[in-house]
């Protein structure tokens, strides 16, 4: 190999090999909850579960890499450097690609050769993949196993798809943040894109059921991860659940033309890398800017605390609002690709918002709570604050509260807000009878008993990351893995996974429909108090963290 | 009140193992114009967070204003006027309102007054932050620091990263608005030209020591160099106040501090010399780093 290369590469892994164990850790660690849940359980499905672990997975290590890849050069200053070096700015972007799309794809493969070797071995079975569902009731020990080869053939393709479908995604992020600045930037819509990036998961299905049968074995060459659909299963005992997966038709053509695609974006990367100027009065060249309305209505504030409480709301409701209208799209799409076409699709979004709040309301709790604090402990913005006649403490509780509050208010308010018709359930509600309405999640006293509490503890969860690690990606990531993995560990021990939050809130939930809303039941009052007591105790100490900054 | 805005006494700091202030005193009396001279991590910076209770001594105590930061951080916060090196303000912000929304930190604030700054140096009332130049945000945070009528101010390499018309323009400035009003400014710089036209006195920090404290006239009038024969220069003994010898061809160029009695040692001698008046760069480089091991021997060869 050339000797110029070579440099890169080393370069490349020396500042690549942390994430990438990272990546490998998170993969192995997945094998290995796979291998123990199958074998405890008996459900025999390890290839939909770990499919599933690889979808989570490159959620998040794709936004992280993304941000590394394109910016680190800019956020370390070295591009400067690095662009007189004498060789291509292209090719040292081609690099970095590879070793950002090695560090994600290659710990997919290698969990999938130990997946591989244990399905060959006859350690761990896999039963046949069910296009059409399971009907209420089913138990799963009724399906006979895959041949380990069959077995080996399906691994091969979940795999596959996993790896094309996290790559495309890492594309489209790089893409967009290879001219930005800064890499909070990237994070921040790599969070939101990831989120959208569920969206056409459900577009085979939409196509199938528009009657476009020709194209379902396609659509898979614009959005690979539409080419399998995970689908989770409470056991009949109601202790358990196991995964499920619908699998396209055709697999390879799509994906190879998929790759085809990913080729093309990748040399549009290497052509935009580092091309936008890095000089900070760039700014000026903008042709045009929101024009700074607020500016002209200012006027010198009376106190303090009206101060920080104006400024902390002028930071945290656009971010919420950014959350909100995440949700109001999700919806919307949501309704697009269903069956269900009666009614107003505005008012139908409207209802069903809630369906979606819960879980952007966990992703975005975390975006606010990350985003409003990250920017001030850099130290620029932090020493500008420290050297304020202000004590840090009051600056954190109120910039805490602040942000809490539009987290709550605009997240959760509005929602509540939107859907209150449906806690009546009016029978003069056009609506109410809707069959959309009535199949999904509606908005209910269940939810405002727990999804608010569970998005305030999201928040606080980033507050305290973003305070101890100075970094915004690394403490909402820090805020999602420890939900995610607790939710999922939870959900997975019998006996434990009654007191997993989206469980209780299941259990609610189904026994308001029938009329018996109680919250003293179903395990309400300790788990949601124990969520409570981690959203004080988070915050305290992120207050803490942020006191130590005074001297 | 202790007539001096600012005493710093005995103060020491390190990181770890590393020393970055040793017994650092320092007196600026009141109405007076410090420049505080040192290299990239000489200090300068640390001692100027721990005047404004950012950062606490190990050892030593300080007096600004008359408040103790270690104790009084916030009441001395709102009596300082503070500029930071390289401020970052939110860029989202335009200079009027990041103006009201400081006000009501400061209870002093001035609004017509930082209206009059905002004026006068021409800084664009609802341009947003991120959108004005570099001098122009310097200025913006001169008059943060400004617009409460400090009786202290204390600006941290306040000129840095300017260009060199800027960073005249900024100095004309500050001699206007700030000693114009009499007040005690300690100002921290590694530009020397510049600041020999604005400060009243000046301190050299080095390796976390004050090594030399003195009003800037007087350091000039004792700081000499002096352009000996290298063959007389043998009969005479170093000076104290040596600072730096360079040889050059058959002369021995060598910077005193301490200039009148060694031009007294050198006609008692008869030994021939010039005397060349030393700029404040010239000074501060012989300060931080002359070599004084060329002193010849008598009797000793002397290599050129």
């Amino acid at each position: 190999m050339d000797l110029v290369l070579q440099s890169l590469f080393y370069k490349e892994w020396r500042e690549r090999r942390r994430t990438f164990f990272v990546c490998l850790s998170w993969i192995l660690c997945g094998v290995v909850y796979v291998t123990i849940y199958e074998l405890a359980s008996g459900y025999r499905t390890p290839v939909a579960r770990f499919g599933s672990i690889c979808m989570v997975y490159s959620m998040f290590m794709t936004v992280f890499l993304a941000m590394r890849v394109c910016l680190s050069e800019v956020t370390q200053g070295t591009l400067p450097f690095t662009s007189s070096l004498p060789v291509s700015l292209s090719w040292v972007a081609v690099i970095k690609l590879v070793g950002g799309i090695i560090s994600l794809v290659g710990p997919i493969f290698l969990g999938s050769m130990i997946l591989a070797l244990l399905l060959a071995l006859g350690i761990l079975e896999q039963v046949p993949q069910r296009r059409d569902g399971y009907p209420s009731g089913f138990s799963i020990g009724e399906l006979t196993s895959l041949t380990p080869a069959a077995g080996l053939i399906l691994l091969a393709k979940v795999t596959s798809v996993a790896s094309v479908s996290a790559t495309a995604l890492f594309m489209v992020l790089v893409l967009a943040g290879a001219r930005r600045r800064q890499e909070s930037h990237i994070g921040f819509l790599g969070a939101a894109i990831s989120f959208a990036w569920i969206l056409p998961t459900e577009a085979r299905m939409m196509l199938t059921r528009a009657g476009l049968f020709y194209l379902e074995d396609w659509i898979g060459v614009l959005f690979p991860q539409s080419m399998v659909i995970y689908y989770g299963y409470g056991d009949g005992d109601g202790v358990g659940s196991f995964s499920d997966l619908d699998i396209s038709n055709r697999i390879w053509l799509p994906l190879c033309l998929n790759v085809l695609m990913l080729c093309g974006l990748g040399y549009w990367f290497t052509q935009r890398y580092g091309t936008r100027s890095l000089d900070l009065t760039g700014r000026k060249n903008r042709r045009w800017s929101w024009p700074s309305l607020f500016s002209w209505i200012s006027f010198p504030h009376r106190g303090q605390y009206f101060s920080l409480t104006w400024i902390n709301l002028r930071q945290s409701v656009p971010l919420a609002l950014a959350g909100l209208a995440l949700a109001c799209l999700m919806s919307f799409a949501n309704i697009l690709t269903s069956s269900y076409t009666e009614g107003g699709a505005i008012q139908l979004t409207v209802y069903s918002l809630s369906s979606a709040m819960w879980i952007i309301g966990i992703l975005w709790a975390t975006v606010v709570g990350s985003g409003i604090f990250a920017a001030e402990l850099t130290p620029g913005l932090g020493h500008f604050w420290m050297s304020r006649p202000l004590k840090m403490n009051h600056w954190f509780w109120l910039k805490y509260l602040v942000g809490l509050f539009a987290v709550l208010t605009v997240l959760d308010g509005t929602t509540i807000l939107l859907g209150w018709n449906m806690l009546s359930r009016s029978p003069l509600d056009p609506y109410i009878n809707n069959q959309y309405i009535h199949d999904r999640n509606l908005l209910s006293w269940s939810y405002i008993a727990c999804f608010p509490v569970l998005h305030a503890m999201m928040y606080s969860l980033a507050v305290l990351g973003v305070c101890w690690w100075k970094k915004p990606v690394r403490g909402a990531v820090m805020a999602l893995a420890i939900f995610f993995i607790s939710t999922m560990i939870m959900a997975s021990i019998h006996g434990i996974s009654e007191f997993d939050p989206l469980h209780v809130y299941n259990n609610l939930f189904t026994a308001e429909s029938q009329g018996q809303f109680d919250l003293s039941g179903n395990h309400f009052p300790p788990v949601f108090g124990t969520i409570s007591a981690i959203t004080v105790l988070t915050a305290y100490l992120a207050s803490r963290k942020v006191k130590q900054l005074e001297f | 009140m202790s007539a001096a805005a600012i005493k710093i006494d005995q103060v020491q700091k390190q990181f770890g193992k590393n020393v970055v202030l040793e017994n650092v005193s320092l007196e600026i009396p009141r109405g007076q114009t410090l420049a505080l001279l040192g290299r990239n991590g000489a200090g300068k910076t640390t001692l100027i967070r721990m005047l404004l209770g950012l950062l606490k001594p190990d050892a030593g105590s300080i007096q600004v204003d008359g408040c103790d930061p270690t104790k009084e951080a916030i009441e001395l916060r709102r009596r300082v006027g503070y500029l930071a090196e390289d401020q970052t303000m939110y860029g989202w912000m335009t200079a009027v309102e990041l103006c009201h929304f400081l006000n009501p930190f400061y209870p002093a604030w001035n609004q017509s007054l930082a209206d009059d700054y905002l004026e006068r140096f021409h800084i664009p009332r609802h341009q947003r932050i991120e959108r004005l130049s570099k001098g122009q945000n310097v200025k913006l945070g001169l008059t943060l620091a400004l617009a409460h009528e400090p009786n202290v101010v204390i600006l941290d390499d306040p000129a840095l990263g300017l260009d060199t018309i800027a960073r005249k323009e900024f100095n004309r400035d500050l001699i206007e608005h700030l000693q114009a009003a009499g007040r005690t400014v300690l100002f921290s710089s590694h530009l020397l030209d510049e600041v020999e036209a604005v400060a009243d006195a000046v301190a050299i920090l080095d390796g976390g020591k004050i090594i030399r404290q003195s009003a800037t006239e007087t350091l000039r009038s004792e700081v000499k160099r002096f352009v000996l024969n290298s063959v007389e220069i043998a009969g005479v003994t170093p000076p104290p106040g040596l600072l730096d010898i360079r040889v050059w061809e058959s002369q021995f160029v060598v910077t005193v501090d301490g200039a009148e009695p060694f031009m007294e040692q050198l006609t008692a001698l008869g030994v021939e010399h010039q005397i060349v008046e030393l700029s404040l760069d010239d000074i501060f480089e012989s300060f931080v780093i002359g070599r004084t091991q060329a002193w010849p021997q008598a009797g000793m060869p002397i290599v050129v």
